[in-house]
């Protein structure tokens, strides 16, 4: 099964083509300076010409779906629902920090994969690294860098971080991390559509029929007029 | 050559697909309001938009093509609103489209958002032919536009500041009269006497044809206002009505002024307000004294739809102005930056 892998969940834009468990490519554009808009489709035209595979030759499409920037997301799904619904081929959505900690799953050790959400909060998920993945063992959420410290409390294991967050998790938790934090080299700490599109086929054995065309980006977060709204009525009481 | 081509809008709080067969006959015109969702907002929410066009753009880009009874092999194109309008909307529309085009080998057009608004009318009136003179409403926009020729627009002025949809939104917000204001008013205006009060027409002596409307949106409300503190009602449909004068007086006469100006005979109104029945008749009466033809599109044509920019693309096609792959919403796009 031929597989083509999208993310543009935070400025990196990537797209990546898998074959069963080979990677045929992946191109990574980490320009911040140029949209979505004007990377997704010339890298992926790209790749598939470097790769000699018409667009008709993929199986199955697989989008990083979130959380990350609410307008990256919604180019990369649209552009895999583009495809998905031309070809009449599935599509899977891949939890964005599943396929980042998916980047570098050491067996043994607690993985942190970390994205700027903007307004000082985090979005993150703890993972305990195992032999064939990565095992999520919180909820995807939207915190304060500070609330992560409880998180890393617990055991003497290794905690690798990774993500365009890992700025953002300050010089003290840092600090109080020692040793036991480790940053991933630079280029596995960029999302990959290589992730996504892995675990897109992994999802894909279970549903083969993938998502539906329906299917929304994972924002964990919601708009913040939204938020207002919900304040304003708590306060006002029932109408 | 089949003359089929798919439309897709999604410029702002309407996600919407047709299919339109040579420019002018419409197959199929799907449109998936959201209005309801913003409603409790008061206007329209970027934010919301944006996920409810992502969550609905492929089923209404499905049914537009089931019930055209076409398939993808049947078309010849496709087109998209690329701006002007919010930009988060934009890009939704713009990559499903520019996927669906690359994997069907499609050939793409991005259209003026404006532009379509125009090609409502050509639609609605097969005999409507450039040059004319183009009253674009809405409220995100008030544009007079001399139209030359398929893609040919001069654009003669604009709003300097509210657009006229956005300020009978603004004040119907302040008469209690809900979002969105535009039917609001006209609704409630039909009880009122438009000469009950003297708001004022905003005079640009030296732009004949530039719009203001803040001036008049502040005489409401400080008419609202003052009459508050004195502990005094107001009349509600005396207030819409004189408003909604005020507004419509100022579109209908720079608008004919205009086409007088440019010497044409027909005059296409679109967009949102073109709805608006108060608007339509000072049209027709003061249009028929100036021996005009002016023209509006059915309602479901005046608000953002798809078939309107399926019937800009097929021109735009046409001409060979293809999108290249790394197309960009552009959110202030004129019809003059071409
Ligand atoms: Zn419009």
């Amino acid at each position: 099964m031929l597989i083509l892998g999208l993310d543009t969940a935070t400025a990196t834009a990537s797209v990546a083509l898998v074959k069963g468990k080979e990677l045929l490519g992946e191109e990574i554009l980490n320009i911040p300076q140029k949209t979505h808009s004007q990377k997704l489709l010339p890298v992926l035209a790209r790749l598939l010409k470097g790769a000699g595979v018409q667009v008709e030759d993929v199986d199955a499409f697989a989008v990083s779906a979130g959380p990350g920037s609410f307008t990256g997301l919604r180019i990369g799904l649209a552009t895999g629902k583009g495809f998905a619904q031309a070809l009449s081929k599935p599509l899977s959505t891949v939890p964005t920090l599943d396929a980042l900690a998916y980047n570098y799953y050491f067996p043994g050790a607690l993985i942190c994969p970390l994205l700027d959400a903007r307004q000082g909060l985090l979005y993150t998920a703890l993972y305990r690294g195992e032999r064939n993945g990565p095992r999520r063992q919180t909820d995807y959420m939207a915190l304060p860098p500070e609330e992560l410290a409880d998180f890393f409390l617990v055991g003497e294991k290794p905690v690798i971080l990774l993500g365009d967050g890992i700025e953002l998790l300050g010089k003290a938790l840092l600090a109080q991390l020692g040793e036991r934090a480790f940053i991933v080299p630079a280029a596995s700490r960029l999302p990959r559509a290589s992730s996504v599109a892995f675990l897109g086929l992994e999802a894909l054995a279970e549903n083969p029929l993938g998502d539906p065309i329906t299917v929304e980006p994972l924002y964990v977060r919601k708009s913040a007029a939204e938020i207002n709204l919900e304040k304003r009525r708590a306060r006002e009481g029932p109408p | 050559m089949s003359q089929l081509i798919l439309g897709i809008e999604t410029s702002c709080d309407e996600t919407a697909a047709a299919v339109v067969a040579g420019g002018r006959r419409i197959r199929s015109n799907i449109i998936f309001s959201q209005i309801k969702l913003h409603q409790p907002f008061g206007g329209v929410v970027p934010e919301l938009a944006s996920r409810n066009h992502i969550k609905n753009i492929n089923p209404i880009i499905q049914e537009a093509l089931d019930q055209a009874g076409v398939t993808w092999e049947d078309l010849a194109g496709m087109a998209v609103t690329y701006g002007p309008g919010l930009v988060g909307a934009l890009l939704v529309g713009l990559a499903v489209a520019k996927a669906l085009a690359f994997a069907r080998r499609l050939p793409l057009v991005g259209v003026n958002h404006l532009e379509g608004h125009i090609y409502s009318n050509y639609l609605a009136h097969p005999h409507l032919k450039p040059p004319f003179v183009s009253l674009v409403v809405s409220g995100g926009h008030t544009d007079l536009v001399h139209v030359l020729g398929h893609g040919q627009y001069c654009l003669l002025g604009q709003t300097r500041d509210d657009a006229a949809g956005e300020a009978f939104d603004k004040v119907a917000r302040v008469l209690g009269l809900g979002y969105p204001g535009g039917p609001a008013i006209d609704a409630a205006a039909r009880e009122g006497n438009p000469r009950a009060i003297d708001f004022p027409r905003a005079i640009l002596p030296d732009a004949p044809a530039d719009f203001s409307f803040s001036g008049v949106k502040t005489a409401v409300l400080n008419y609202h206002n003052q009459h508050r503190q004195r502990g005094q009602d107001i009349n509600v449909a005396h207030v819409a009505a004189s408003f909604q004068a005020a507004v419509v007086e100022v579109l209908v006469e720079r608008t004919l002024a205009a086409a007088v100006k440019c010497e044409v005979e027909q005059v296409a109104v679109c967009g949102g307000v073109a709805a608006n029945t108060a608007l339509r008749e000072l049209f027709r009466i003061r249009g028929a004294e100036a021996g005009l033809e002016i023209l509006f599109p059915p309602p479901i044509l005046c608000t953002d739809n798809a078939a309107m920019i399926a019937a800009a693309g097929y021109y735009r096609l046409q001409a060979g102005c293809l999108a290249p792959l790394d197309l960009n919403a552009v959110p202030n796009l004129s019809l003059d930056s071409r």
